[in-house]
């Protein structure tokens, strides 16, 4: 069979075959439009889901976990956390103002979704060098479309990160994080489980815009549409219209089922919602409310116009479930309803012209790609670096390197205060923290490392892990649940597959061990360079949020004269392989990435855990990208204060200055404390195994680093604070 | 001899006629309609960049600020077009 006989559709022929033999005949080309879209790689997970399974699912508060629309935590008093991740990285490449709102309004329905009020984003942003011009437009476009759609919407973006490295030159990743709340009573699933429910399609009319949107999103970029159909437009004023909505009709309890529109539209959002409520829907193409004239029913199925939500309603209760859309003015059509045929059947002027088994399209057959080591992670060790001759001059380039300069030129665009709950804003820890009640709030971080994934993709991946749970235990959290997102290359590279095998192995291993749940993840493969093939760096995204109860439990990176000692918890290593330091030195291809020894890191969290909640440390903040020198300063330039170490009380094995100061050995934090406690802290070290050590202490306006009696450097903080914080708005300005 | 004048060019960055144009419905829906100025049946929202150039002839600033245009990328032509008018 040829696939010129079909739609412009991504299917091999192998599927094409499974198809078939199906269904006893051959689709057409309307059944293969829903079929292309639900088994885009997008939507169907195909080339991961048996790796995905060994992720941890359970915990203590887990209530709902990976298959629903967000995860679903217990955070006590009848009160839920939802939290979910995903990513508009190819939308973003052609359109990266469209593309990353979308990102952002995607999310946002997700959360919805499952019956909980999105609270907050974050986002973590890859671009390529900022030498090129366009990764500047890019930026400074994706930066504004996420900015514009929360302002619009009234949803705070509350944090995020953000790097750059030459392998996403072609490929820029926008991932968005979201953060929900809700009442345990009020969640609601994407399934369509009673017979004789109707459906109701709420929200934006359907257009042609985002034709093709998943399965655009799960090919290379060589095959980008010039035209308007892959392009989504993002209308957050419809969403917050649809968000209230929603909320209202929620809260009368006679909703039965509800799920958002998103990749693939509403092909992939009926076969979902039958398949989980095993059941089979009947909807009717002239029944939905249309932007254009003379749309093929193939393009309605799978449109992906934005702001559009799917209700499943009780019949008996349209009158009531209308009156909340109304309220708001809210477009919204009867389009169908839910039968016992376990089939799909689309009719468009009283002509079946999709009759599908719900099973077929929902679940599509799974792909294990071959695997191969790669070779690259076989060459010989090159020798390190040598030792730089100007400390200034090194410092001043290593801090004020994209990767490491301040962010603030991003999140000085982001609302971050609106709803008044952001307690821990962007910059003043590597969690963001926001109050969802009186004295109990959710800390959440986001982190990648590309540079520790390449070179070692284990040891990378379980220690974005491991920064990110750090990050929401410096600001006083119990970590309990994350989420994963993991961008990646062709899968059918037996190379980048390799690596997506060690990367799943490596967080599933960490996260069983630590006893932290995955609730929610997202999987994006073909991120590789259109003309090359190169892949981008295996780049997971980890999202942790944390627990705090009590605001006396809360800290930052703040310093306060009250605790003047600056300690360092953990030991570190000649680690430098990947690290921010080598790379700025012209060597980020080699060296010995940190390892992530799972006991030490456990007991090192413990430990910090453990003296924030008696009250030992006062500011807290990981120790990891950009090593002790970045973290130290962060501290420094938050509070505006000065701090004075000694490199020879770092408990450590390195020898070298450039080693103590920039290693990015795991399982470290620095705290201040105050005096008369550090035999206390002694102690817990003891208990826990873990060296503590006064490295230092805060004080005066001068940033100082002494070896012993040796004095490496000092300058007055804000002589470093116009490098390091200038230097992005310069990159972007094409100063540097 | 060619004199260099001043030339007043208007960028008119507006979406793509086939696209959504969210703000201008907005406009439409929530505050022309509601109000009953219901013999509007359509708005959109678009954004004009004012340049004074300095040029040979109107041709010549047209085609200088088309250069801007797309050489600092102004606009998306994916989702945006440019109209450039002109007047001494």
């Amino acid at each position: 069979m040829s696939k010129t006989e079909f739609v412009d559709h991504s299917l091999t022929e192998n599927e094409l075959i499974y198809v078939e033999k199906s269904l006893n005949r051959k689709p057409n080309s309307v059944e293969l439009s829903m079929i292309d879209a639900q088994w885009s790689e997008h939507c169907s997970y195909k080339s991961s889901k048996s790796l995905l399974k060994l992720l941890p699912t359970k915990g203590k508060r887990v209530l709902f976990g990976p298959g629903y629309e967000a995860g679903v935590l217990d955070v006590d008093n009848g009160q839920v956390l939802t939290m979910h991740i995903e990513s508009h990285n190819h939308p973003s490449a052609i359109d990266p103002y469209g593309g990353a709102a979308t990102g952002v309004g995607g999310v946002l329905r997700d959360i919805l979704s499952i019956g909980t009020r999105p609270i907050a984003v974050l986002d973590s942003l890859r671009f390529g060098n900022l030498s090129n011009p366009n990764n500047r437009w890019l930026l400074q476009n994706v930066v504004r479309g996420i900015a514009d759609y929360g302002n619009c919407v009234g949803i705070p973006t509350i944090g995020g990160e953000l790097s750059f490295d030459s392998c996403f030159d072609t490929n820029c990743l926008v991932d968005v994080v979201s953060i929900g709340v809700g009442k345990k009573k009020q969640l609601i699933f994407s399934e369509a489980k009673n017979v004789g429910d109707i459906l109701v399609l709420l929200g934006n009319s359907t257009g042609r815009d985002g034709i093709h949107g998943s399965s655009f999103a799960s090919k290379d970029l060589d095959d980008i549409p010039t035209d308007r159909s892959a392009v989504q437009i993002p209308d957050p004023f419809i969403k917050k219209l649809i968000i209230e909505g929603t909320m209202d009709a929620l809260s009368t309890g006679l909703v039965s089922g509800l799920k958002d529109l998103g990749g693939g539209g509403l092909a992939c959002c009926l076969s979902e919602v039958s398949d989980m409520g095993n059941t089979g829907v009947e909807v009717d193409l002239e029944k939905i409310h249309l932007r254009e004239s003379g749309m093929e029913p193939y393009e309605i199925l799978i449109s992906e116009s934005q702001e559009r939500m799917l209700f499943i309603i009780n019949p008996d209760n349209l009158d009531t479930i209308s009156k909340c859309f109304d309220k708001y003015n809210l477009q919204y059509s009867v389009i169908g309803k839910v039968t016992d045929t376990k089939h799909v059947i689309i009719t468009n002027n009283g002509d079946t012209i999709v009759d599908l088994p719900t099973e077929l399209i929902a679940n599509a057959p799974l792909i294990n790609w071959p695997k191969t080591k790669p070779k690259y992670l076989d060459s010989k060790p090159v020798s390190k670096p040598e030792l730089p001759v100007d400390i200034k001059e090194t410092l001043l380039k290593v801090l004020s390197s994209p990767n490491l300069a301040d962010k603030s030129w991003i999140f000085q665009q982001y609302d971050h205060e609106v709803g008044t709950n952001t307690i821990v804003k962007p910059g003043e820890s590597g969690a963001s923290v926001i109050r969802i009640a009186p004295e109990k709030f959710i800390a959440i971080s986001v982190d990648g490392n590309p540079s520790h994934c390449y070179l070692d993709p284990y040891n990378g991946s379980a220690g974005v892990v491991a920064e990110a749970m750090r990050n929401v235990i410096s600001v006083g959290a119990e970590p309990i649940a994350m989420l994963d997102h993991l961008q990646f290359g062709n899968p059918s590279n037996s190379d980048v597959f390799w690596t997506f095998n060690e990367t799943i192995k490596s967080i599933s291993d960490f996260c069983s061990y630590i006893g932290i749940p995955c609730v929610g993840g997202k999987v994006s493969f073909y991120n590789e360079d259109a003309k090359t093939h190169d892949a981008i760096k295996p780049s997971p995204v980890i999202s942790v949020a944390g627990l705090i109860k009590g605001e006396h439990n809360l800290r930052t990176r703040k310093l306060h004269p009250s605790r003047p000692l600056i300690v360092m918890v953990g030991e570190t290593f000649d680690e430098l392989g990947g690290s921010e330091y080598y790379s700025s030195m012209g060597h980020s291809k080699s060296g010995i990435v940190p390892q992530l020894n799972f006991e030490l890191e456990k007991r090192a969290q413990k430990l910090v855990r453990d003296g924030i909640k008696v009250g030992l440390f006062g500011a807290v903040n990981d120790c990891s990208k950009g090593g002790l020198i970045h973290s130290l300063l962060q501290m420094c330039t938050i509070s505006d204060m000065g701090a004075s170490i000694d490199l020879s009380n770092i408990p450590s094995n390195c020898k070298r200055w450039d080693e103590l100061l920039f290693s990015e050995s795991h399982s470290r934090f620095i705290a201040t404390i105050k005096k008369e406690n550090f035999t206390n802290l002694l102690n817990i070290s003891r208990n826990h195994d873990i060296p503590v050590s006064i490295i230092g202490s805060i004080g005066g306006h001068d940033f100082q680093v002494y070896n012993k009696d040796d004095n490496l450097f000092s300058y007055d903080l804000d002589y470093i604070r116009s490098y390091v914080y200038d230097s992005l708005s310069k990159f972007m300005d094409g100063q540097i | 001899m060619t004199t260099v004048s001043e030339f007043k060019i208007d960028l008119l960055i507006s979406p793509k006629p086939e696209l959504r144009n969210p703000e201008g419905d907005t406009i439409l829906q929530d505050l022309l309609l509601r109000n009953n100025f219901d013999y509007v049946t359509s708005v959109s929202v678009s954004k004009v960049i004012q340049l004074i150039v300095k040029a040979d002839d109107l041709d010549d600033a047209k085609n200088k600020a088309a250069i801007i245009c797309d050489e600092l990328r102004l606009y998306n032509p994916l989702v945006s077009s440019c109209t450039i008018r002109g007047t001494e």
